[in-house]
Parts: structure tokens; sequence; C-alpha cells
């Protein structure tokens, strides 16, 4: 599913995000991925989604070199992952319900179906009555929640997170967990990267955490399918 | 492909309306430069009707002699009636010619007064068609001087060297400033397009995120431009034909004693398809530069 080959990433000469990175991570896994701030959680989350080509090393996503896949190819990747930004990433003048179903729209998918879809998500994150907010009227964790909601719209085949509860109480942050879990059951590998120990811990989960861009620990994969 | 099609469009008008203040500055814009644009054809297009106008007031003068015959002046009226050229023409007896300069010149009655005999030729008055060449007036002179019975074909030929000159001018500056202004309109409106389109880089790099393809990027947004362009044109369509209405206006209140009676008249639809094609046109630029600045630069797909 996802495979980290002695991966580099710099942003200045000399200095690297992440160093000599290397995984395997199955599908279905759930994995949590961590390390102080400045890690390098957010690069490597980038790299998976094609925004960043590695400096060295290979990235495969779904059998996919992601550093040589052709151009047009790149947004059915991007498609296949639901990623949930750090900075939320909500366009300004769309409002929840068209931010949400904007990819679906692209694909011709009648509006009627995304309102379904709209409702399903929405109600899973508890924001079912701001269908038609913009997102600057919305709280910064009720924005994160929208783009929660918009990262699971199209039954992606893995989601990625980057701090999706950074601006949740401890409450919304468990509802969301668990949002990830049951997503997690249905089959989609899920990749959140977080600080939080607490909750990496009730979790129990597999963990990759970095430190100053050099994989620290790896826990180990739970899931014993054949390595892809 | 109709799907893109819807979609492109009911993106590109939803942030239309959306973002309809700072739209206001690139709409505003369109529209001023294609009123210069609409004015200046306008004029351009006035005066040269002035210019024919002129033209038409060319009198062509066949005199003819005293000996002519019946036959001779029927052989020419005939020709006359089947030239294609010919507007109108009349026939002046020497009665009528005498007659005529009495009316025209009563101050000065005393001159024919006295005369016994009418020194006044008969003769034929001729109005060509508006628009003319003089080329034509030429032939026209020459194949008239192998018919018996004429004395003399006489037009005003330092009229056409002074219409020439005139109509060279207008067109000369027509193409001169027309050029500078399509091409400064142009400019100016894929700019500021850029510049409003700029503040919505932030959009773009979302969409691409979030795996919308380009097509499905561009769409909207090259149609927001050309919509953006179509509308502002139309607008200053609008002022051209409101700055028509009071020009009308105001000279059918006036005495109108340079401009004869000439009446104004409204670019023709090709022109306001041509400004409307233009105003179009550089939307469609302007949001194709922008565009190949945001999809190719910043978060790249390569
Ligand atoms: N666009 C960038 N330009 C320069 N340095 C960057 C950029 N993005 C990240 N970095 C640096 O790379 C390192 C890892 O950052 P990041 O991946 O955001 O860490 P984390 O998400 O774990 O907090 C940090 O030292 C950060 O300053
Ligand atoms: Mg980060």
């Amino acid at each position: 599913m996802i495979r980290f080959y002695h991966v580099y990433q710099s942003y200045q000469k000399d200095v690297f995000a992440l160093s000599d990175i290397s995984f395997t991570i199955n599908p279905g896994e759930f994995i949590f991925l961590t390390g102080p701030s400045g890690a390098g959680k957010t690069t490597l989350l980038k790299l998976i989604i094609r925004e960043e080509i590695p400096k060295k090393g290979q990235i495969l996503v779904h059998g996919q070199n992601v550093s040589s896949i052709p151009v047009n190819k790149i947004p059915r990747l991007r498609r296949s992952i639901g990623v949930v930004f750090q900075d939320f990433k909500l366009i300004r003048n769309k409002t929840v319900f068209e931010n949400v179903t904007f990819v679906l729209k692209t694909l011709g998918i009648d509006l009627k179906e995304r309102r379904r879809r709209a409702h399903n998500v929405l109600k899973m994150v508890g924001l079912q009555h701001k269908t038609h907010f913009y997102p600057l009227e919305l709280s910064g964790g009720e924005q994160q929640r929208v783009a929660v909601a918009r990262a699971i719209v199209n039954d992606p085949v893995l989601l990625v997170a980057d701090e999706p509860t950074g601006n949740l109480d401890p409450d919304r942050a468990a509802d969301i967990m668990n949002l990830f879990e049951k997503i997690n059951r249905k089959g989609t590998t899920v990749l959140v990267a977080t600080h939080d120990r607490d909750m990496i811990q009730r979790m129990r989960k597999r963990v990759i955490s970095l430190n100053a861009g050099r994989l620290d620990h790896d826990s180990g994969s739970q899931v014993h399918g054949e390595e892809n | 492909m109709l799907q893109f099609l819807y979609f492109s469009f009911s993106e590109a008008i939803t942030s239309l309306w959306r973002t309809r203040i700072l739209n206001l500055l690139s709409l505003g814009t369109i529209m001023f430069a294609m009123f210069i644009l609409g004015s200046f054809m306008f004029v351009g297009l006035n005066l040269q009707n002035l210019a024919l106008d002129w033209q038409k007031q060319i009198q062509f003068n066949i005199f003819l002699t005293e000996e002519i015959t019946e036959e001779e002046r029927a052989e020419i009226q005939a020709y006359l009636g089947k030239s294609f050229f010919i507007d109108t023409f009349t026939y002046l007896s020497k009665d009528q010619a005498r007659m005529r300069f009495d009316e025209k010149f009563a101050a000065y009655d005393k001159v024919t007064e006295g005369l016994e005999d009418n020194p006044f030729p008969a003769s034929f008055e001729v109005f060509l068609l508006r628009g003319t060449k003089q080329q034509t007036y030429t032939t026209l002179k020459d194949e008239l001087s192998t018919f018996g019975g004429i004395e003399e074909v006489y037009y005003d030929e330092e009229i056409f060297k002074r219409l020439g000159m005139f109509a060279g001018f207008i067109q000369m500056a027509g193409w001169f400033f027309g050029v500078i202004v399509i091409f400064s309109s142009i400019f100016t409106i894929s700019n500021v397009l850029k510049l409003t389109f700029f503040t919505r880089r932030e959009e773009v790099d979302i969409m691409k995120l979030v795996g919308a393809s380009r097509a499905y990027i561009r769409g909207p947004f090259i149609i927001e431009g050309v919509l953006q362009g179509l509308l502002g044109a139309s607008a200053g369509v609008a002022l051209v034909y409101a700055g028509y209405l009071a020009v009308n206006h105001f000279l059918t209140g006036n005495a109108t004693f340079i401009l004869g009676n000439l009446e104004p008249e409204f670019l023709p639809l090709q022109w306001v398809f041509l400004i409307l094609f233009a105003g179009a046109f550089s939307g469609l630029l302007g949001s194709l530069f922008s565009l190949h600045q945001f999809l190719e630069e910043h978060i790249s797909y390569h």
C-alpha cells in the first residue's frame, strides 16, 4: 500500500527534514505517525500525496512510484487518498457543502447524490446543521471537522490525517478517532500524524515515530498481509 | 463533455457572483476600455459618413450646346437612365437655368435684365450614388464626351482631392489609434484579471491537492474570464449607445450648421460583435495567463 525506501527530503542544502526513512504500510492498517513538532510528519505526508517529490529514495503508493507517475495521473492518485490537512485547506468562498463535495462534482456526480453523501459525512462529524456556512463562519474545530468530512466523502482507499484533532476538545477528538476506526474497519488504511501521546496509548495501534527527520521507532505491523 | 461544460459554467457563475465586489474592478476596467474602443469606432464611422455626405453633394453637370437636337438629347437621357452609378438626374432647360440664377442671385438681377439673349446653356444635373469613386466620374465624363450635342462635362475635381485626403487621414488615424486602443485594452484587461485571479491562488492549490484534474480547475476560470470580458464589453457598448443617444439628442435640438443634416449612425452590428469579441478575448487571455502561473508554478503536478 505505502512503501518508503531510503527517502530523503530537504528544503535547504544539507538540512534534511527527512533522512533515510524506510517503512512499509500494509492495506487495512491503522498507523500513528508521531514525533515532536518539526520532526518531519507533515513533510512525510506531503510526499505521499505527491505535494512534494523526495530528494532521494523511492516512494510507492498503491504500487505506483509517486516520483515518476505521469502528471495526468496525479489527480487520480490524490482522489484515492482522503487527506485532512493540518491547516484544513478549505476554500474560503465555498460553503461547507461545496467544499466537501467539490471533487465529487468534478467527477460528474449529480446534486442529489452529492447531497446524500455530504449529509452522511457531515452527520458523522456532527456538522449537519452547518451545511451552508462558509469556512470563516466556523470555529477552528468545526473547520477541522469539515476537513475530515471532505477527506472521507469519496470512500478513499487511504486516509491521511495531519494532526486532525489538534483543534478539538478531548471529547470531540475521541469522536473523530472512533470515526477513523470505523472507517478503518471497513477496509480503509488510516495514517494519522499526531503528537498526542495519550491518544496513541489509548488506541493501541502501530506507531511510527520520527525525531528530527529520522525514523526513531516503528512498533511494527500488526496486520500480516503480503507486502505491497 | 456536457458534464464538463455544466460544471465549468456553474462554478464560474457562482464564483462571479460570490466575488462580485472584487470582480467590479475588472468589470469596470473592461467596460472602460471597451467604451473607449467603441467611442473611437463611433466617431470614426460618423466622420466617414460625413465625408460621404459631402461627396454626395458633388454636382456632375453636362452642359449642352445651343444646336443640340432632340434625338441627341434623348440619347443622353437614355444613357443617364441606364447608368448604374447615377442616383438622380434632372434636365435644366435654358429658361430654367436663367430663372434659377435670378432666384439665387436676386441682388444681381440687373446683370441679366439687360440681356436680350439667354446666355445660360441647357444642362443635365446629375447626382451620383453616395460613395462613388472618382474613377467612375472620370469614366462617365469620358464616355459622355463621345456623345453629340455636349458642350462640356464638368465636376469639381478639387473636392475629390480634399475628400481623399480627409478620408485617408481618418483611415490612417483609425488604424493607428485603433490598434493602440485594442492592444492596450487587451493588455490592461488581462492584467487586471490576472491580479484578481491572483487572490485565488490558494483556492487553485486546494483544488489541486484534493485531486481535481487540470481541466476541471481551468474550465471554470476560463469561462469566468470570458464571461467577465463579455459582461464588461456589453456594459461598454451600452455606454457608447448612451453616448450616441446623447449626441443624437443634441444634434436634433440644435442648428446643425457644420454637420449639415447628418444624423449620427450607431455602430453596425458586426462592430458591436467585434467589441464583444475583443472583451471576451482579453478575458480569455487574462485567465489563461494567470492559470498558467497557478498551475505550472506553484504546487506542481510535476
Ligand atoms: N516549505 C518548507 N520550507 C523550508 N523548511 C520547511 C518547509 N516545510 C517544513 N520545513 C522544515 O522541515 C522540518 C519538518 O517540518 P514538518 O514536516 O512540518 O514537521 P512536523 O509536521 O513534524 O511538525 C522542520 O524543520 C521545518 O522547519
Ligand atoms: Mg506538521
